[in-house]
């Protein structure tokens, strides 16, 4: 039976952390260990992209959803989706309108989210539910029924949005963070982000015809020397720098039918990113 | 293949990340005159009534007289054993901040029943855009401090903790409201050189700017590490205010407590014509208002609060005493807050028990 302590005014629970501010490194540094608990090892966190896929309309959309309702009787997987140009025009009018950056990461989800309900639609019939905001614990429910669930992709920040860095006004979190938080904390096998590019290049090859092509990488060396436009959120490296447990990101280009299968199995196609040191 | 299909904005071909500059911006404050309030968690909360019905007194002669106020509560010592059991068994970082939010959330549901009858009301995240009504309705919201990171919270290198709690919540609220501060109410007189509680060697900080504070590098610091390194950053929220509940040490009653409320009455009054914040980016994490406006107070003020201890709600503050208060302001300062017939300040919070008939005894 846990006793309570007190003498200081304060009624404690003994704990190890008992009375701690909670700020003291060392105090800090006691809580931490080699590994996290792994919730879901054995499932991959698919990324569909909103500019690079969805604003492409049914072109680039429908042969997606077919390889998805194909590829999830053999994997699984968690799918999210990005915003796009929405995203874009919601963000400039609120920067005129002089909102908040907490107010604008409220807003920008909304958009992400009409992506998830129209990729619902089109897998519905094969077997896919749009997931609850933290229902993470339905998963094995999902995957033992067969169902792809959608995740909500922005991180719930919403009003609370830290203040961007000096300079800053919009938001740094967004979508393709969100689903890698996501990936990170649920111990998930790898991200694969899929964009209308094969992956990393040092500069944007849509605008330089001489922009080559990164095949594998790690996240140390992307850090290092990050490519001049990058494909993925930046806050996104910055998180995954002191995460602990995803060891594997893979960027393929949706609109070549067969990478994401490929990189659901697996194979390195497209970039991979990797992690050195993760645990898992 | 399709191409792209874009909507022609400022930021259309943008990746959305980098600095702002070169965008047309002109922040609006969303209700720059709400008061946010912490009500320490394991400095206040766990100390039971004893150290907080004064403070709860306070901030409901101040919701009377008009001054909104916003309540977030902190977590406590039922979140630092939760922290401890699932440190062991390795939960990663977003677990711990899902499971350390449900502790703000009961204390926040405990200071809404205690004041529930002086407009107390309990707010989730997603009510959050409600505050209007609220405070138009004479209410005195209160949710947890907690921000709603839960799964998606960020780990920082080294800790399993959380790195944004109930103080990041705080100033967080502050901020997006255009609040010019936020205040703690904690257990401390504000910034030391290290936790006083276990070094006695201690010294006490009365007014660093939050440059200076992380350069310093302390081993312990009395507000959560990342509020210090946001605060540089922040367009509207550019002052910490950290309150004493307590006054070192003892939460006793009798008219040494009495007089402690004054002190963070005085912290809510001043933040109605609050000081402008001189300087760029740096902004000042400063003293509890007790020390600055020690000298106002004044010993009318500490001969009315025994008065009240002895005599129940007869002696509440009557309206002319409350106006008198507020009549010292500076020059340019807020306009009077409303006055409030006495037979709306009859309900208070009591730290003794009152006959059912609410009738006076000595």
């Amino acid at each position: 039976m846990t006793k309570l302590v007190g003498g200081d005014g304060r009624t404690h629970i003994e704990s190890r952390l008992m009375r701690e501010s909670l700020q003291n490194r060392s105090v800090l540094e006691s809580t931490d260990s080699e590994r996290d608990l792994q919730v879901f090892p054995d499932v991959s966190l698919v990324s569909i992209g909103g500019q690079s896929i969805f604003d492409r309309g049914k072109d680039a959309i429908l042969p997606l959803v077919a390889e998805i309702a194909e590829a999830k009787k053999h994997h699984r997987m968690v799918l999210g989706v990005g915003g796009g140009t929405r995203v874009r025009h919601t963000m400039s009018i609120a920067v005129d309108l002089g909102l908040p950056v907490g107010g604008m990461a409220q807003l920008v989800g909304a958009m992400e989210e009409l992506n998830a309900i129209v990729l619902n639609t089109l897998l519905a019939s094969h077997g896919s539910m749009p997931m609850q905001r933290d229902h993470f614990w339905d998963l094995p429910l999902y995957f033992d029924a067969g169902i792809v669930p959608i995740a909500i992709s922005v991180p719930p920040y919403h009003f609370w949005e830290p203040p961007p860095a000096e300079g800053g006004v919009l938001p740094a979190h967004g979508s393709d963070f969100g689903l890698f938080q996501l990936a990170d904390v649920l111990g998930m096998r790898q991200v694969i982000y899929v964009k209308d590019e094969d992956g990393l290049y040092d500069k944007d090859p849509k605008k330089h015809a001489d922009a080559r092509h990164i095949a594998r990488t790690t996240l140390a060396e992307v850090l290092a020397h990050p490519p001049e436009e990058n494909i993925l959120d930046e806050e996104l490296f910055a998180a995954w720098r002191t995460a602990k447990n995803l060891r594997r990101i893979v960027i393929v280009n949706g609109l070549k039918p067969g990478q994401l299968t490929r990189a659901l199995q697996g194979e390195d196609v497209g970039t991979v990113i990797t992690k050195e040191n993760a645990r898992g | 293949m399709a191409e792209r299909k874009t909507i022609d904005s400022l930021l259309s071909g943008s990746t959305l990340t980098g600095s702002g500059a070169g965008l047309d911006y002109h922040p609006v404050a969303i209700m720059p005159e709400v008061r946010v309030v912490k009500i320490g968690g394991q400095s206040v909360m766990d100390r039971g009534r004893a150290a907080l019905f004064p403070i709860l007194e306070e901030v409901v002669e101040a919701r009377k007289l008009g001054i909104p106020v916003v309540l977030l509560a902190g977590g406590g010592t039922r979140a630092r054993h939760i922290y401890s059991i699932a440190s062991e068994l390795d939960l990663p970082t977003g677990i711990m901040a899902t499971l350390g939010k449900y502790i703000p959330m009961q204390n926040a549901r405990m200071l809404q029943m205690l004041l529930a009858k002086h407009g107390g009301i309990y707010m989730l995240p997603d009510d959050f855009e409600k505050l209007p009504l609220y405070l138009q309705m004479g209410c005195i919201p209160v949710m947890s401090g907690m921000p709603p990171f839960g799964y998606w919270e960020k780990r920082e290198e080294g800790s399993r903790i959380p790195p944004h709690r109930t103080d990041a919540g705080v100033f967080l609220s502050a901020e997006f409201l255009g609040a010019k501060r936020g205040i703690f109410i904690k257990d401390e007189d504000g910034v030391y050189t290290d936790d006083p509680k276990k070094n006695p060697h201690a010294t006490h900080i009365p007014r660093i700017t939050a440059g200076e504070l992380i350069a310093k590098n302390l081993p312990d610091v009395v507000v959560e590490r990342v509020v210090v390194d946001y605060l540089p950053r922040a367009r509207w929220c550019k002052e910490l205010q950290i309150v004493n509940g307590l006054r070192k040490g003892s939460g006793a009653g009798g008219a040494q407590g009495r007089r402690r409320r004054h002190h963070h009455f005085g912290a809510l009054a001043a933040a109605a014509a609050p000081p402008d914040v001189e300087g760029g980016w740096d902004a000042e994490v400063t003293q509890t208002l007790g020390r600055r406006g020690a000298a106002s107070r004044s010993s009318a003020g500490c001969a009315r609060a025994v008065h009240r201890q002895r005599h129940g709600h007869r002696t509440a503050l009557r309206p002319r005493v409350a106006l008198g208060r507020f009549a010292r302001r500076r020059p340019g300062s807020a306009p009077a807050v409303p006055f409030v017939p006495r037979h709306q300040t009859r309900t208070r919070i009591q730290t003794r028990r009152v006959p059912r008939d609410d009738t006076l005894t000595k």
